[in-house]
């Protein structure tokens, strides 16, 4: 496997981990393994086998005291300190003094460092990011919480190093979502960054001065989380049931896992839902061994009242973090915010309420911090200096061709540069020239679109309508400068015309144009149509026409008459311009059906040569040639 | 006149166009690479979009059928046994499948634990003794993993 070169961006999470990387400017999340966005900071030993985030979870129940879950609460902490102490009741595993009084995991008799738990983590995060890459991934840029201390920070160091990644930086967690909000353009600027995930809540007041991030001051609740959320709704469950039946469902392992379930469905849905039904058929029985159903409606404003003292409770850090921060709320100029839990619209009114101004929310706040990290890692890798904002054409340009129909050749909306070919040919018999009309606009007939110019190719050796293949190349360079040629590909004989300024237009002008383009769509529509049918129609009878002057006297008198009638009425009535696009078609058909004889001798004898007939149909407008094996439609990558 | 020999070659102040240059065929391998990537995963997307077309619906459909199963396994109805079969019949029909778990090995793919009756067991033998839920593939590819008590 080959080096990417590229720098990845890991947001190792207390609970949950993600990875993103910058590609093509932009920052990505990368989907694991498992086809999700982010994945369970939980690392589980199973004998020789480590088994990490999703798998990991799905068997936590086998093996509580070998599945580290929330490891990163023991980075770099001394084993005996107040944080770690507090955080071992959570946990089901073992945490011992390691070497230097650290905390380190013991299963099994065996230590383990939390560096080294971490390591597996982040080994997944490298391996995921290798797959979609499709490459190998040695440099990472891996966010840490901005109350971190030095010790803290190392021993993140040391897991991505034991993870064999090289870590070219460590980002505080803020400073990473503030860079995904683009704040960092914003010149000077203090933020507070309102973090609420599975199960920490993080306030951090930043501050920004010429791209450079400054911590003010950071505080928080480290067991203040989405989890405390669910758990009050399946309290609230539990306690309406018992209200109702009597029957107390705590005691209940598999009526508690279902209720688990609906209550972190019920919480989603109500971020977007007035209210939502709870219903659990069939959940437990009654003492006469009648099935009990639970079902209850959960409305937004009750699980709102359920919630408020939980939400009040992450205000009180924010309040702290400002007064440290030595700032008052309405010094604050933007405020982000980052976790899962914040899509709660009631954490949104009251974060919104208390800093008095309306807070980031539009990248996913999942997502955020990981998306923040690799745009760091690509400004260190060299990926984005200034974002390349690539130009697009406004405006689709094409040519015209018979019936003075648009055949387009680039799309509007196309990034540049830009080079795109189609072979077209002649139009009528012994045409030696070809006129190419460029165009540009959105309708469908040429007449309706603007003629940015035409040129002439001439020298086409004379040949049957259709046989010649000119090939017509639209490029456009970085600077919008279109350069049209047309080459007889037989000769090689070419033409070209330069085009200034075929981007250059006003917003108005392009939007105008656009909807000028949706107004006449139907018409122009119908009136392509008719073109096209036209076409046919006139091809059909010349083609016919050809082949009776051959292969006429092999028919039967009577059969050629109906025929040769057949052919003058398709031609008269493509002539005519007030036949309909329907008329011209079912013409088109019944003439050809009633040609079937002609097919018949003509496959009896090979064709005697060619005919030199002149008609003059739209003679100088390329023919646009769908002849799958001759006009190929190429794009030309230089 | 004759024509310089290498073109290529940067004719003023070597190092600053060098190193430009040099930057310049970076950026290009770069974009390049980025573009075939996009390709690659384009692709690898469609297929994937293809296999798992109606995941939604799918997914949704799987919770009234668990109350369903639920249902008739408390309520001895030859009708809503009936109704039961219709509906894992048509489901199947969607390339969906059941994962067979009762009795079966405990397998981290396609179950998650929810109990473990047997704490003194090695995890090797651990067999499933109940499904709490039913786990599903789609066009076999794992879209419920099974709950299941083992022991």
């Amino acid at each position: 496997m080959s080096n990417t070169g590229k720098i990845i961006g890991i947001d190792l999470g207390t609970t949950n981990s993600a990875v993103a990387v910058m590609e093509g400017g932009s920052p990505k999340i990368i989907a694991t393994a498992e086809g999700r966005n982010t994945f369970p900071s939980i690392v589980t030993f199973k004998g020789d086998e480590v088994m990490v985030g999703d798998t990991a979870k799905r068997q936590m129940i086998l093996n509580p005291k070998k599945s580290v879950n929330s490891v990163k609460r023991f980075m770099g902490r001394k084993a005996k300190s107040p944080q770690v102490q507090a955080a071992i009741k959570h946990v089901a595993y073992d945490i011992v003094e390691g070497k230097d009084g650290m905390a380190v995991v013991e299963i099994e008799g065996k230590k383990y460092t939390p560096q080294e738990i971490s390591a597996k983590i982040l080994a997944k995060a490298k391996a995921d990011a290798e797959s979609y890459l499709g490459g190998e991934v040695t440099r990472a840029v891996i966010t840490v919480p901005a109350y971190f201390d030095d010790s803290q920070r190392q021993a993140t160091k040391q897991a991505g190093e034991i993870a064999g990644l090289k870590v070219e930086r460590i980002v505080n967690e803020p400073t990473a979502a503030a860079l995904a909000y683009g704040l960092d353009k914003k010149g000077s600027a203090t933020i507070a960054v309102y973090d609420l995930g599975g199960g920490t809540f993080d306030i951090s007041i930043l501050e920004i001065g010429e791209g450079v991030f400054e911590v003010k001051s950071t505080n928080g609740d480290t067991f203040l989380g989405g989890d405390d959320f669910d758990n009050i709704i399946i309290e609230w469950i539990i306690g309406e049931f018992k209200k109702d039946s009597g029957k107390d469902l705590s005691k209940d392992p598999q009526a508690l896992q279902r209720i688990k379930e609906a209550a972190e469905k019920a919480k989603i849905e109500l971020s977007s839902a007035a209210q939502s039904e709870i219903n659990q058929p069939f959940i437990t029985q009654g003492d006469n061994g009648q099935p009990l159903h639970l079902t209850m409606t959960l409305t937004r404003a009750k699980l709102e009242e359920l919630v408020d003292e939980l939400i009040q409770k992450s205000i009180t850090p924010v309040k702290a973090a400002l007064k440290d921060a030595g700032v008052a709320t309405k010094d604050i100029d933007e405020v982000i915010l980052v976790g899962g839990m914040t899509r709660m619209p009631k954490v949104q009114e009251v974060v919104k309420n208390f800093f008095g101004k309306e807070p980031h929310k539009g990248v996913n706040p999942d997502e955020v911090v990981a998306i923040g990290a690799a745009i760091q890692a690509g400004v260190i890798g060299g990926d984005v200096h200034d974002v390349v904002l690539l130009d697009v054409t406004p405006l689709t340009l094409g040519l015209e061709t018979l019936g003075g129909v648009r055949t387009p050749l680039i799309e509007r909306n196309t990034t540049i540069p830009t080079s795109k070919s189609q072979v077209f040919s002649t139009a009528g018999d012994n045409q030696t020239q070809v006129e190419i009309n460029v165009l540009q606009g959105e309708r469908e007939m040429a007449v309706d679109n603007k003629s940015l110019g035409r040129f002439i190719l001439d020298g086409i050796p004379p040949a049957h309508r259709g046989m010649p293949q000119i090939e017509v190349t639209f490029d456009i360079d970085s600077n919008g400068i279109l350069n049209v040629t047309a080459k007889d590909k037989n000769t090689s004989k070419e033409q070209k015309i330069t085009i200034q300024n075929s981007t250059n237009l006003s917003d108005e002008e392009v939007e105008k144009m656009k909807m000028e383009a949706e107004k006449h769509a139907d018409e122009d529509k119908r009136k392509k149509e008719l073109a096209e049918s036209r076409n046919q129609a006139s091809s059909v009878a010349f083609e016919l026409e050809k082949q009776l002057k051959e292969y006429g006297d092999k028919l039967d008198k009577k059969d050629k008459e109906t025929i040769e009638e057949n052919v003058k009425k398709l031609q008269e009535m493509a002539q005519n311009p007030d036949a309909t696009a329907e008329e011209l078609k079912k013409a088109t058909d019944d003439t050809l059906n009633s040609a079937q004889k002609i097919a018949q001798v003509m496959n009896q004898q090979p064709p005697t040569g060619d005919q030199k007939v002149e008609v003059d149909l739209d003679k100088d407008k390329p023919k646009e040639d769908k002849k799958d094996n001759e006009a190929e439609e190429g794009e030309v990558v230089n | 006149m004759h024509k310089s020999h290498d073109d290529k070659k940067p004719q003023s102040s070597g190092p600053d166009l060098a190193s430009q240059l040099k930057s310049a065929q970076e950026t290009i391998l770069r974009a390049q690479a980025d573009y075939q990537n996009l390709l690659r995963r384009t692709q690898e997307d469609r297929i994937k979009t293809a296999k798992l077309a109606n995941l939604e619906i799918v997914l949704s459909l799987l919770e009234p059928l668990d109350n369903l199963e639920l249902a008739a396994k408390q309520i001895k109805d030859p009708g809503l046994d009936m109704v039961v079969i219709q509906f894992n019949n048509l489901l199947s029909q969607f390339g969906v499948e059941k994962i067979k778990a009762e009795g079966e090995k405990f397998d981290v793919n396609t179950m998650e634990v929810v109990e473990n009756l047997d704490q003194s067991k090695p995890d090797i033998e651990l067999v499933v003794k109940q499904v709490r839920k039913s786990g599903y593939l789609l066009n076999g590819q794992v879209i419920r993993h099974a709950k299941v008590v083992v022991s």
